[in-house]
């Protein structure tokens, strides 16, 4: 769809050599990470590393808690980004302030703050444990909780600017010909947000892949029920580097994979 | 920040000799020729840099400044941090010039990798208990209710000192520890007991004392261990006689009382 | 009682307040003419139900939709409306077939019926072959069509078309009106057009409201209001003078009469519409000599002074009129049934594509 191609001759511009320059640097400090990562590879014992106990458990507690957080996200982060993006209520800026501190707050305090909140002496935890015995510290539940704690945010923030941004004349028209308010929400105002909230979903999932902090605060440090692959990384690195590094190579190549599929399919189609 | 800092100190110091360590001296608040240090002399001024186990927090801030009131031109740095943390620190090239451990361990890495200036001196030792919240709320009684499932039990994670003495201790005992968390370090265990979202866990005996909110149940002498900290200088130091100076504070009459004072046994 | 009665007034601000009063049968197309700012797209969104009225109510077929005394409030997704939006407001995601089933579906009718429906506007609209294309795969023209068959799929109590042809460049302005004009009467509720463009109004109404300022100034048919403007704005713009003619090589002949009008520039032959500003017209007293290429002798009709501009409606090969100062007027000497000579240069001529 490019203008250059299609019609007339292609005229190559030479592209301004000082942006080229900075623009390659700032790439070379992205590849070198990653170039001692591999150099660091214990390769012979690769194999073996990636299919210890400690690996395959991190690996599953990793996807599970990241695509629960991220189908969290979806259900309760989407009606919240349309409320603050359309619903002009009091105390609004100080509900979108709230909802976008953990994007900026250290994990590890978020995690302190849930285990305030939802630990077994917490403000809310306290009295379901009492009542129920439910308990979501050091619990999978617990890992869920404080990934999606900390990647929510990121949807909320794509979702609603793409709920601000959207013609609402679109949804003026879709209501004047008999559509409810859910109806124009399901059909038309999902649908022309569907590029951003894709992307947001994936920026969701791929934070809470990444979530070490207020995981390690709020719900613990347990291999087969707590420990996810950034836990069993932090604890390798002290203990068992090569397979620290097996780990760090398996996170690297799963969030390449979703990145490198999925950014250019639904990120570059606005 | 701190270490940026120090390095542009340092390069002064080089530049101006006996004046920079004058001028850096008076940086760090003591006074420089002014008769307040009978030995205004350039081997006991300057900074000296500390790492020291998380477990050393309460006692080696008490240390550094008796010592900086011992030698008004010194001004003493310290890391905390869990030991293997400081270990791989020191072994990746971190400018420090003391490390106190809190296993022979990560003192054996760091001299394997040829970090050490000095041979280690074993300065304090310390003991396991168990911890709980105040009032001891989930009813524990002995190192056997390690092993209870229906308590939240919390360990420190293997890769720390105090993990894998816990882990011994547990061995001698014969109990399986029915774990629900392994902690980074032997701080984030002691909050997570003080605010009683965990209703036990094995520490230092000397942490006891140090945190509020915790109590102390014994762990018999049979079974428990005897936990050696060992101090030495690195080859990395920048005043290797100030580094010593330290290390000798530490095994003085006057660093052993701090050390007891606090609850660890003298070596 | 069927059709659209409202009673407007809503209070932008404190110093603007719309306040209209407007009637349509079923079957009637009524033109809401107005400058921008004059409160068309206000009156429109009281009508969709977007904006509450501060007084007065609005009924249609005979149910309440508005009433701000009786605290009635229909809103947009119940008064059955069908609304053509000004760039058409097509859904980019939902197919040709899927937006036209849009309207069916929302009320309720089961999908694979509502899809029959959606078939048989498309024929009607010579869409037929479009029903799988998205939106931005349609030319202006398909669009226009696809918008209203949307709109009419949804079985409207009342159509609604807000500046539906604005957005156009000329050549296609003129084809798309007439494609309007035929398709219009494919809808047997009342209908409502909002423009600014006076030939669109003349053109496509059975009746006319003029909006200045809030307020209707005039109402009447396209020759009442052509004939007899009630105010300067409606002499300035609805008082065009519009003639359909034949064209060739500048040569315009009035359609209906041998009179020739000669145009200064036109690539266009064939069918036209020669439009000729009522302050273009030059009268005099004498035949006039020099560079105007249409001149004719002419009979005073009627002398309207609207203020600062004295219309004169002029009978002659062809009815035109004429705006002068009042001055003027007296230094002519016009009076109903005299004679005066008058001058129209070429380069006053508009010619734009039938």
């Amino acid at each position: 769809m490019s203008s250059a191609s299609g019609r007339g001759r292609s005229v190559r511009t030479r592209p301004p050599t000082i942006l080229v320059a900075l623009a390659a640097l700032g790439a070379v400090f992205f590849l070198i990470p990653l170039a001692g990562l591999l150099k660091q590879t214990p390769w012979s014992d690769l194999p073996e590393l990636l299919t210890s106990d400690v690996v395959l458990d991190a690996l599953r507690l990793s996807l599970i808690s990241s695509i629960a957080a991220a189908l969290i996200s979806l259900i309760f982060g989407v009606p919240l980004a349309w409320l603050l993006a359309r619903v002009d209520f009091p105390g609004r800026r100080f509900v979108r302030a709230v909802v976008t501190l953990p994007m900026v707050l250290p994990p590890v305090v978020g995690g302190a703050a849930l285990l305030f909140a939802l630990g077994r002496r917490g403000l809310v935890g306290g009295p379901i444990y009492d009542s129920t015995g439910f308990l979501l510290p050091f619990s999978l539940w617990g890992v869920i909780v404080a990934n999606t704690f900390v990647a929510m945010p990121f949807l909320v923030v794509t979702v609603e600017a793409a709920f601000a941004s959207i013609d609402q004349r679109y949804e003026a028209a879709a209501a004047s010909l008999g559509a409810s308010r859910l109806t124009v929400f399901r059909r038309v105002t999902l649908p022309m947000i569907g590029p951003s909230l894709a992307g947001g979903l994936v920026l969701t999932w791929a934070r809470a892949l990444g979530e070490f902090g207020a995981t390690a605060t709020f719900a613990g440090n347990l291999q087969g029920r707590t420990q996810t692959l950034p836990l069993a990384v932090f604890v390798g690195l002290e203990s068992d580097r090569g397979a620290a590094i097996a780990i760090s190579l398996v996170l690297v190549a799963i969030s390449m994979l979703v990145l490198v599929g999925l950014r250019d399919r639904w990120w570059g189609q606005r | 920040m701190v270490v940026s800092l120090r390095l542009l100190v340092e390069e002064w110091k080089v530049r101006l000799g006996w004046w920079g360590v004058c001028a850096s001296a008076l940086l760090s608040l003591a006074a420089c020729g002014s008769g307040a240090s009978p030995e205004p002399s350039g081997q006991f001024a300057g900074e000296v840099v500390v790492f020291a186990a998380s477990s050393l927090t309460n006692t080696f801030t008490l240390m550094a400044e008796a010592f900086e009131d011992e030698y008004p031109g010194a001004d003493v740095q310290l890391n905390l941090a869990g030991s293997s943390t400081l270990r791989e620190q020191i072994l990746a090239g971190a400018p420090a010039d003391v490390f106190a451990s809190a296993n022979e361990e990560n003192m054996k890495r760091v001299d394997e990798g040829g970090e050490l200036g000095s041979d280690p001196a074993t300065f304090a030792t310390n003991t396991l208990s168990l911890a709980v919240p105040a009032g001891n709320p989930g009813g524990v009684s002995g190192v056997e209710d390690l092993g209870n499932s229906n308590l939240l039990v919390g360990l420190c994670n293997e890769s720390a000192p105090c993990g894998q003495f816990a882990e011994q201790m547990l061995a001698t005992a014969g109990v399986e520890a029915s774990v629900d968390t392994n902690e980074a370090d032997v701080r984030a265990l002691l909050t997570k007991i003080g605010a009683d979202e965990l209703d036990v866990g094995v520490v230092y005996v000397t942490d006891i004392e140090a945190t509020a909110g915790v109590d102390g149940i014994e762990i018999p002498a049979d079974v428990n261990i005897v936990a050696t900290y060992p101090i030495a200088t690195l080859t990395a130091a920048q005043n290797q006689e100030l580094a010593e100076l330290f290390v000798d504070f530490v095994l003085s009459t006057e660093g052993q009382g701090i050390m007891t004072a606090a609850g660890f046994g003298s070596p | 009682m069927s059709g659209l009665e409202a009673h407007i007034v809503v209070r932008r601000d404190e110093h603007f307040e719309v306040e209209v009063e407007l009637k349509i049968e079923p079957g009637q197309t009524v033109v809401l003419l107005g400058p921008n700012g004059a409160g068309k797209s206000t009156l429109v969104e009281c009508l969709a139900g977007i904006v509450a009225l501060d007084a007065g109510q609005i009924r249609l077929d005979g149910v309440p939709l508005d009433d701000s005394e009786r605290g009635v409030f229909v809103p947009s997704e119940d008064r059955h409306l069908g609304i053509v939006f000004q760039d058409y407001l097509l859904f980019d995601h939902l197919s040709v077939t899927d937006n036209v089933s849009f309207g069916p579906i929302s009320r309720g009718v089961d999908r694979r019926a509502a899809h029959r429906l959606a078939q048989d506007w498309l024929e009607a609209f010579d869409l037929d072959e479009m029903g799988d294309r998205r939106p931005p795969e349609l030319s202006g023209g398909q669009a226009q069509r696809v918008a209203l068959a949307r709109a009419l799929a949804a079985e409207p109590a009342l159509l609604l078309l807000d500046e539906p042809l604005s957005a156009l460049d000329t050549t296609t302005h003129a084809r798309l009106r007439r494609m309007l004009a035929t398709h219009l009467d494919r809808c047997a509720a009342p209908r409502l057009l909002i423009t600014h463009d006076p030939t669109d109004a003349f053109l496509l109404a059975d009746k006319i409201y003029v909006l200045e300022d809030g307020k209707v100034t005039q109402v009447g048919t396209p020759d009442e209001i052509r004939r007899h403007p009630a105010t300067s704005y409606v002499a300035d713009v609805a008082g065009t003078n519009l003639f359909s003619g034949i064209c060739d090589n500048g040569e315009i002949t009035i359609v209906g009469t041998e009179f020739v009008l000669h145009a200064a520039h036109t690539g266009t032959s064939g069918p036209v519409l020669a439009t000729v500003h009522p302050r273009a017209i030059a009268l005099h007293a004498n035949e006039p000599h020099g560079s105007p290429r249409n001149t004719w002798r002419a009979t005073v009709e009627a002398i309207d002074p609207l203020g600062d501009i004295t219309r004169v409606l002029l009978a002659g090969p062809i009815r035109i009129a004429a705006d002068i100062t009042p001055a003027a007027a007296t230094a002519l000497e016009l009076r109903v049934g005299g004679e005066t000579w008058v001058a129209v240069k070429a380069t006053e001529v508009d010619v734009s594509g039938a």
